[in-house]
């Protein structure tokens, strides 16, 4: 015979084997007793404040994108005043 | 109701939730713990047969099971519902038990083949509970992805796509990993003179 057929000859038995564990329920319950599931995930949380920060930063930025003068308006205003003359 | 204001009948239909497993995830997510506590006595005995796979220590058996039913309540929001729940629960006992084996990493030796009575074995009469030290016996010595592997494979009856589901593996890596891994387990039951101590003659 060889060691594999052996081997799944074994497993079919080992299949009916039943484990010797008690109920593990009471246990499980009393260590999550006080504390319910999340409804919204740690990450969710995190996604959100981290939304909120960049639109704060965006809108920061267009502001001052919008407030700034256009650098090559800076570049071309002597070259205008210089064609006056 | 949650999804799409399906009836939890439709969603049954369509995911493979049992209605009753539905209402009381639903239930638990709500607070009420004797929703959970139906879950858990439900599916417990499956999920002891699995984590026995993992140790075949009562106390350590039952820390995993413990672990899985923990870690399951805490990502309960996160259940989409596209399978049975204990499909799920499954997926989750793999990979605490995976974590367990390489936890135990090079302090676990492998375990002696046993006491085999090779004169009152046949396949068919041999104790289900010494058939099942001598398998781990030999599980034992593989690594713990080869032993994840061929545990599923021989103990869940999971398909190839159905371990690399489970560990987010790539399915063609599991085949390899499988193939290679037999032929290691054939090696190792060659070594300790299986086949000799069994003495089966069929």
């Amino acid at each position: 015979m060889d060691e594999l057929e052996a081997i799944e000859k074994l497993v079919t038995r080992a299949r009916r084997e039943t484990p010797a564990v008690n109920s593990i329920a009471d246990g499980i319950l009393a260590q999550m007793r006080h504390s319910p599931p999340p409804r919204i995930a740690g990450l969710s949380v995190f996604a959100i404040v981290s939304a909120a920060a960049a639109t704060i930063v965006m809108a920061i930025g267009a502001y001052f994108w919008l407030a700034s003068p256009d650098p090559l308006t800076e570049l071309y205003a002597p070259l205008q005043v210089g064609l006056l003359w | 109701m949650q999804i799409g204001m399906q009836s939890a009948t439709d969603i049954e239909y369509y995911t493979g939730v049992e209605d009753t497993d539905w209402r009381d995830i639903q239930a638990s997510l709500d607070g009420d713990g004797e929703s959970y506590e139906r879950l858990v006595r439900r599916y417990e005995s499956q999920i002891a047969a699995m984590m026995w796979r993992f140790s075949r220590r009562p106390d350590q058996c039952a820390e995993l099971m413990q672990d899985v039913f923990v870690q399951a309540y805490f990502s309960l929001p996160g259940f989409r519902g596209d399978g049975p729940f204990v499909h799920w629960l499954k997926r989750i006992g793999t990979r605490v038990g995976y974590r367990f084996w390489k936890q135990q990493g090079r302090r676990n030796k492998p375990l002696p083949l046993g006491d085999i009575d090779p004169a009152a074995e046949e396949p068919e009469a041999m104790d289900p509970s010494t058939a099942s030290k001598i398998v781990e016996a030999l599980l034992s010595e593989l690594k713990p992805p080869d032993r994840l592997v061929l545990t599923l494979q021989y103990f869940e009856g999971c398909s190839m796509k159905e371990i690399a589901d489970r560990m987010g593996w790539n399915e063609a890596m599991v085949k390899m990993r499988a193939y290679r891994s037999r032929n290691k387990l054939r090696a190792i039951a060659r070594r300790r003179g299986l086949v000799e101590k069994l003495q089966w003659t069929n």
